[in-house]
């Protein structure tokens, strides 16, 4: 039982990383007009920020590591997608080898 | 004569051994009385006296066992020999007199076409193909070299792989070399006395343009397209097209261009008059006649006078052919191809598949889904083709398969995977506000401005890879894709409607789906109709845009003091939609801010009605207000509604997000299609610097380019001669399969039941696809090309092969739309019901089937579209 509820606090740290990590990003996506914006993006960075908070807190020791795990491997894991898809992209890219395919 | 060199009015049909084809054809119509231009042929037998001489006989023969890597660059050294050895000096004298009995025969020096004719049959498709070389403007001067170097021409890279890939011996082809009187045409083009592509034997198709015929070939011109009975040649239908460029039909001295731009007046203006489309006609049916097998005919006309330039057999080249030698199982991805059905140019290609796609991949120039990777992934008992008649009508609801238990683990870590991947995007995308894509604008101008940056990177950075700061604004691509969950909620729309209120009328999810205000392409159409009114309101510009084409009206406007105005209003519809483009997914197409008479041709369009467009906005508007009010009634009766209303707020929120998803997905297109309009000015500057240092000597040639080939060019490792056939080659190709329109599916053959909706001979009702509901009748109008077909009357329907953006001022005048390709997420289905009228998709053959001037019927709420009888209509 206790595992099982470790999974359930780790799978809610993702959910909770993403949902923070979407509202961070408004910060860029609403930058264009944040003099209007600006309360729904600290809106949304706080109300996450603060459900975070409050969950750690709530949780005993055990699934509040569970929980912090969780939101760190998302973090890590989204970090990752991007620099991971530009060696994808650098990879696999079908230009690269200009000088050997001319001449087909 | 020796057999080394003989007159054209010495050889026959049966000579094609010794003089090729061609040759044999030529002269065959040339001993009847055809008005074929005087000539000779340099033989077959004089090409294997040269290569005796220079002993390439050990070079031919160890070609059988050269290793393939090595064979390009053997007949490279064969080639080389070939165009720029000596021919022996009898050979040279034999050839010389006889260009001089041509010139004597004439009375004045002349120059000549110098064409190469294949010996062997299976090369003729090569020479169709236009891998063996063809010379305009001949003088006496260089008369030899190019007879050596249509001999050359047998030894490309192109021809060769060519003979490889169809177990031609390389030791054993010949080639004989036709030389005639070059026509000096005014008017030239080809036809063909059956359907290319149908093999439809009750018409003939004419295509012609102004100078010489070279450029219709190779797809450099838009010809204007004649389609005439076949019984009585009166003229079925007609496109004038655009003629902007001709192969010019004389040189002037240190001249090298040879496409020169059609004068203004001259671009619209019927290259054909009906006694000259007349007698095309009946030479062109005279060679048919004479063979005994429809024929495509290449002909000319000077000073009047016809001339018959080549005449053979068509090859009906059916879908079927396309990906014949593909492995695997794959189906047409229909939300590219519902945009334009032709193929994409190489270069295009090339830049979307510059990292190649997971599931997917280019087949002539289509993109197509592979079925049998979808079909590893889901977690279904499926056939392939029930799986591909799916992927092709997404729009449908999924069909009950079973669940095959084995797969669902893999699916499940597929479907996680997919979760934490776009999770995040999903969230930033879920309620954005409009404007939210505003920045895209000024990343694409910021790599615009960066020379720095060629089109391959600036393709990654502005459509596959965002940096981790960016706005969500600047990923039009991703919010595209993303878009893709109003599939599931108008799933969700239809359940709710449907359990809450079965009686409703058959279209409700369509109507409360539709209406959203914001939608760029709409708006775009909106900008389009305040130019008219503003050109309405000024007499000057009005009436020189109804009398003029709108080339010229533009030029005119330019010089035009009361114009300025308009001009103003004109360039701030540019500055926001000037991107834009007719098959604006293709990198080829001239972008509107290129050619602003584009745009003036759909406000003529528009001066010419005078329904507003609002107002089929406000019928819409109106058929929703009364929907929901009927939808609100049928809800009262049902418990706990009237307290709280709960089941009308789910409906219209659920309503509500399927129209936002819409409309995201129809503006990220309009930022997309920015990003497309940067690549193109990247590639435009490439060519006007590779044009200045004669490494491309056409306009539009860099399209038919691969990157790394381009790449080459700018180098310096390739030169114009390097790429020069490849890019021949492949104009022709693509000429060739956009008449044939992409195949549904390759690899698989498809059961009755799921067989494409190809319609019967003869078939007065047309199934498709309901894409905008409601029901109308009129009169069908076909349109192929909107830059050309600009004539819609009011209240006609569109009848089109697809529709996309650019076709939008056209749904503003059209009483209803039919579309062979497209789907209820589709251009034409989007923008039908934002503005409130019937549209039928996906009915195959439309174009065809329907002729202008039919009576229809079109019935947007079952996908059908009948063909009313004349007699019912007397």
């Amino acid at each position: 039982m206790t595992l099982l509820l470790q999974v359930v606090a780790f799978a809610l740290g993702i959910y909770l990383s993403i949902r923070m990590i979407a509202a961070l990003h408004g910060i860029a996506d609403f930058w264009y007009m944040i003099d209007k914006a600006w309360l729904r993006v600290l809106a949304g960075v706080l109300a996450w920020g603060t459900t975070i908070g409050v969950v750690a807190w709530l949780m005993a020791r055990p699934y509040q590591t569970a929980f912090v795990w969780g939101l760190l491997t998302y973090l890590v894991f989204y970090l990752s997608l991007l620099p991971l898809a530009r060696l994808y992209v650098a990879g696999r890219r079908t230009d690269r080898y200009i000088e050997k395919d001319v001449s087909a | 004569m020796t057999s080394l060199v003989l007159s054209l009015d010495e050889v026959g049909a049966g000579d094609a051994g010794f003089v090729g084809g061609k040759g044999a054809n030529l002269g065959e119509l040339l001993r009847n009385a055809f008005p074929v231009p005087p000539g000779f042929v340099v033989c077959a037998d004089a090409y294997a006296r040269f290569l005796e001489v220079l002993d390439l006989g050990a070079e031919l023969r160890q070609l059988d066992s050269a290793p393939p890597e090595e064979i390009v660059q053997r007949c490279a050294v064969i080639r080389d020999r070939l165009e720029k050895e000596d021919l022996p000096r009898e050979l040279a004298d034999l050839i010389l007199a006889a260009h001089g009995r041509l010139i004597a025969n004439r009375g004045r020096p002349i120059v000549c076409a110098v064409r190469s004719s294949a010996t062997a049959e299976d090369l003729g498709a090569a020479s169709f193909a236009g891998q063996h070389g063809t010379y305009y403007y001949v003088d006496t001067a260089q008369l030899l070299k190019k007879v050596r170097q249509c001999w050359g021409s047998l030894w490309s890279p192109e021809a060769v792989s060519y003979r490889a890939t169809h177990g031609i011996d390389h030791a054993s082809v010949a080639m004989a070399v036709v030389v005639q009187e070059m026509i000096a045409s005014e008017v030239s083009g080809v036809s063909f006395t059956a359907n290319p592509v149908s093999g439809s034997r009750d018409e003939v198709i004419i295509e012609s343009s102004w100078g010489m015929g070279a450029a219709i070939v190779d797809g450099r011109v838009t010809p204007d397209s004649y389609v005439l009975e076949r019984a009585d040649l009166r003229v079925r239908t007609q496109r004038v097209a655009d003629k902007r460029l001709m192969v010019a039909a004389h040189l002037e001295a240190g001249q090298t261009a040879r496409l020169e731009e059609v004068p203004n007046a001259m671009r619209r203006r019927e290259s054909l008059t009906p006694d000259l489309l007349r007698t095309v006609a009946q030479w062109s049916l005279k060679c048919e006649s004479h063979f005994g097998k429809p024929q495509d005919v290449e002909w000319a006309i000077c000073e009047g006078r016809f001339y018959l330039l080549q005449s053979r057999p068509i090859t009906v080249m059916g879908r079927e052919d396309i990906g014949r030698d593909i492995k695997g199982k794959y189906v047409l991805f229909k939300p590219l191809v519902e945009n334009f059905t032709d193929p994409f140019t190489p270069l295009a290609e090339n830049l979307m598949t510059l990292v190649p796609l997971i599931g997917m991949q280019f087949i002539d120039g289509w993109m197509y889904v592979d079925v049998e990777a979808v079909r590893r992934l889901l977690p279904f008992k499926v056939s392939a083709e029930a799986l591909a008649d799916h992927i092709y009508s997404i729009s449908k609801d999924a069909p009950a398969w079973k669940v095959s238990i084995s797969k669902l683990p893999a699916l499940l870590a597929i479907g996680l995977m997919f979760f934490l991947v776009n999770a995040v995007l999903f969230l930033r995308t879920r309620s954005l506000p409009d404007g939210a894509l505003d920045s895209y604008r000024a990343l694409c101008e910021k790599l615009d401005a960066d020379t720095s940056i060629g089109p391959a990177d600036a393709n990654v950075r502005l459509l596959l890879l965002p940096k981790l700061g960016d706005p969500v604004g600047n990923m039009p691509l991703l919010i595209n894709l993303a878009a893709v969950r109003f599939l599931s909620r108008m799933h969700i729309l239809r359940r709710l409607v449907r359990r809450w209120a079965p009686d409703l009328r058959a279209d409700a999810e369509t109507l409360l789906g539709s209406g959203s205000d914001g939608v760029l392409s709409a708006e775009m159409g909106r900008g389009i109709w305040a130019l008219a009114v503003e050109a309405n309101r000024n007499a000057c510009v009005r009436d020189m845009l109804l009398a003029q084409v709108p080339e010229r009206a533009l030029a005119e406007l330019r010089l035009t003091t009361e114009a300025q105005d308009f001009l103003r209003s004109l360039d701030g519809f540019l500055a926001k939609n000037g991107h834009r483009a007719i098959k604006e997914w293709e990198l080829r197409s001239p972008r509107w801010e290129e050619n602003p008479a584009v745009v003036l041709g759909m406000v003529r369009n528009y001066l010419l009605i005078e329904t507003e467009p609002s107002i089929h906005e406000k019928k819409a508007a109106d058929a929703r207000a009364e929907l929901i009010g009927d939808l609100r009634a049928r809800l009262q009766i049902l418990p706990l509604e009237r307290t709280f209303g709960l089941r009308l707020r789910l409906i219209l929120f659920a309503a509500e997000r399927v129209r936002y998803f819409l409309k995201m997905r129809e503006n990220s297109r309009f930022y997309y299609i920015m990003g497309i309009g940067v690549l193109r000015k990247k590639v435009l500057r490439i060519e006007s610097e590779l044009m200045r240092h004669g490494k491309l000597k056409c306009k539009d040639d860099i399209f038919f380019l691969r990157v790394n080939e381009l790449a080459g060019l700018q180098s310096g490792s390739l030169q114009w001669l390097d790429v020069e056939d490849r890019i021949r080659e492949r104009r022709i190709e693509h000429i060739r399969l956009c008449k044939m329109g992409p195949p549904k599916t390759i690899g698989i053959e498809m059961p009755e039941k799921y067989a494409p909706a190809t319609q019967h001979e003869g078939a007065t009702l047309l199934q498709g696809q309901a894409a905008s509901p409601g029901a109308y009748e009129g009169r069908a109008r076909v349109i192929l090309d909107p830059s050309i077909d600009v004539e819609l009357k009011p209240g006609e329907v569109l009848v089109a092969p697809y529709t996309d953006p650019a076709w939008t001022p056209l749904f503003l005048t059209a009483g209803a739309a039919v579309v062979e390709v497209g789907s209820y997420l589709s251009h034409a289905g989007t923008v039908a019901r934002e503005f409130g009228m019937p549209c039928v998709v996906d009915v195959g053959e439309a174009t065809q089937k329907i002729r202008n001037g039919d009576r229809i019927a079109v019935d947007g709420n079952l996908g059908s579209v009948r063909i009313v009888p004349q007699q019912a209509d007397a």
